[in-house]
């Protein structure tokens, strides 16, 4: 599967442009603010119906202007089709399949399989433990509509567990039957999402690893571990747990203990990634989690998803920038997407004869020219 | 808002205050009582008063009823034996319309939701459980709503009417009526295959 071309009107900082990719490997290089990542933000709205750099549509719209147009021929198991995602002030955005509107734009995410690898996915490693709660449950809701189901029950059976608690607090009594009311029905859709994740993690981990392996060198280990809030996936775990931390839920009028508090464990040689991981090595465990990410999304659809990779290779040193392009044209059987200050590092890195085809544009202020083709074999 | 007159300004703002009615509503409501004869005005602000001052809730049940015990407690030809336990008067007059339960009510007057601060206390479940332990109460039903609420207020019952020893049970879940198979979500259909109905038993041989 692959992006045969795009247009764009009126997006972003694009009045106009039309480009033809190459279905392998596309590299877009340029100075900072000249509109490199805008492109791949158009696709990613082709994909998932919406940007990654805002959630508002009439943002991306070029500034003075009322509508944007954003298409691409999307080839998919040897069929083209025009893929377009539309917006005009005051009516909304539309997205059409050979110029036929979906009447839902939900029912077009999926069909454009993508990753994308974002300088703001950083977060993931360094950010808060729901953000890593967040990644989790998206890729597990992929492949088990149940295990939403359990989230979203989850969800409202927790807020109703603590506005109880806060409700004790205000009226000062405590009623433990009326608390376990809410133990009983939230217990069994925590000890599902925990058995869920745990098992999740056990075919993921060993992919991230292998990812990670190659692109550093064998001296440095990797470890992905989950960690529960509660230790064991059972409803006797959980109900026993909840009684140890019933004070301190009081306290603080929250339950302190769930699948709401989990975490991933990101350790490099035992140390943690978070804490004391370089630069270098957080951005290296990032891209391997999105890999493993990129090869379950293969596995799943039998397609080769689109990898689209965002100002990513600053940073990181020149054995890994090379190991990374060899998993790229190697590993990665999709098309991918590049953004980079510098020409010169990724002309360096694919080399002269790359074992894909490289094709390079240079990105200046609201226009991209296509440079050249490294022909692959 | 700015209003000509300080007695439609108190109008509007107490019509405002009612469900579903916005102050522009409430607006069209009061000048459409302007237009109308003061009789018909009148008619219907002593229906307002009388419906708080008549009205009352029936001693057994809970309905709320013109005496102290409603039409359906008082009807001999009744089941008392069968209780249909309901969130509101609504769920009364909805069942009722469906002409096929011949057991008594009892009404709840809410469901358990601390979101909104409503606690088992606040619910008219004490007189419930007196009721099956006093009266011949052979089997209570639960008709809530299909939401965590409902299943809440029906595990905090059955629990509370466990020692009774009375039968429980609940209205099914499933797919509606003239409803096609493809277009049932699919919590729904879950539901509905583990509540499966059984049509025909093999004779045992």
């Amino acid at each position: 599967m692959h992006i045969q071309d795009l247009l764009l009107t009126h997006f972003r900082s694009y009045a106009s442009l039309e480009l033809a990719f190459s279905p392998a490997i596309n590299c877009f290089t340029g100075p900072n603010g000249s509109g490199k990542t805008n492109i791949l933000d158009a696709l990613h709205m082709l994909a998932f119906t919406r940007g990654f750099r805002s959630h508002q549509d009439q943002q991306v719209v070029q500034e003075g202007e009322s509508f944007f147009l954003c298409q691409a021929l999307v080839i998919r198991e040897d069929i083209p089709r025009r893929v377009a995602c539309n917006y005009i002030k005051g009516k909304g955005k539309r997205l059409l399949i050979n110029q036929k509107p979906l009447p839902k734009l939900s029912e077009h995410i999926g069909s454009l399989p993508m990753v994308a690898i974002l300088p703001q996915d950083g977060s993931l490693i360094d950010g808060p433990s729901a953000e890593r709660r967040q990644f989790l449950d998206m890729l597990i809701s992929q492949y088990d509509p149940r295990y939403l189901q359990h989230l979203i029950q989850y969800g409202r059976l927790l807020a109703q567990r603590n506005a109880q608690l806060k409700l004790f607090g205000e009226q000062r009594y405590f009623d433990r039957e009326q608390l376990q009311l809410w133990d009983e029905q939230l217990i069994p859709h925590g000890v599902a999402i925990q058995d869920g994740r745990s098992q999740f993690l056990e075919a993921y981990a060993p992919i991230f690893e292998t990812y990670f392996r190659e692109m550093v060198s064998e001296k440095e280990t990797p470890s992905l571990r989950y960690r529960p809030s509660i230790e064991a996936a059972t409803p006797e775990a959980w109900r026993a747990h909840f009684l140890r931390q019933e004070e301190k839920d009081r306290v603080n009028q929250y339950t302190l203990s769930g699948i709401h508090r989990d975490d991933l464990i990101f350790r490099i040689d035992g140390h943690s990634v978070r804490n004391f991981g370089s630069q270098g090595q957080q951005k290296t465990f990032l891209i391997a989690l999105k890999m493993a990410q990129y090869d379950l999304l293969a596995q799943k659809t039998g397609l080769a998803p689109v990898l689209l990779l965002d100002d990513l290779f600053d940073k990181l040193d020149p054995h890994r920038l090379s190991r990374i392009a060899q998993l790229l044209m190697t590993r990665i059987p999709g098309q991918v997407f590049i953004t980079d200050t510098s020409y010169e590092r990724l002309s360096e890195i694919f080399g002269p004869e790359p074992a894909r085809e490289v094709r390079y544009f240079a990105v200046q202020p609201g226009s991209v020219t296509p440079q050249k083709v490294s022909a692959g074999d | 808002m700015e209003f000509p007159s300080r007695a439609i300004e108190n109008a509007v703002n107490e019509l405002a205050s009612l469900p579903g009615i916005g102050r522009k509503t409430a607006l069209r409501l009061a000048l459409h009582l302007l237009k109308q004869s003061e009789a018909d005005t009148e008619r219907l602000g002593t229906s307002l008063i009388e419906l708080r001052k008549n009205i009352r809730y029936c001693r057994h049940c809970g309905n709320i009823s013109d005496e102290e015990v409603c039409k359906i407690c008082s009807n001999p030809r009744r089941d008392a034996s069968l209780v249909c336990v309901v969130e509101d008067t609504k769920d009364v007059i909805a069942l009722e319309s469906t002409h096929q339960f011949q057991g008594r009510y009892h009404v709840l007057g809410g469901l358990i939701n601390p979101l909104q601060g409503i606690g088992p206390s606040m619910l008219n479940i004490a007189p419930l459980v007196e009721r099956v332990r006093v009266d011949e109460v052979k089997e209570v039903i639960f008709a809530f709503s299909a939401n965590i609420e409902g299943d809440t207020t029906a595990f905090y019952l059955s629990k509370q009417l466990a020692p009774t020893g009375v039968h429980i049970s609940s209205i099914a879940r499933g797919i509606p009526v003239g409803t096609d198979l493809e277009f049932t979500d699919e919590i729904t259909l879950a539901r509905s295959l583990i509540n499966r109905t059984r049509l025909a038993t093999p004779d045992a041989d």
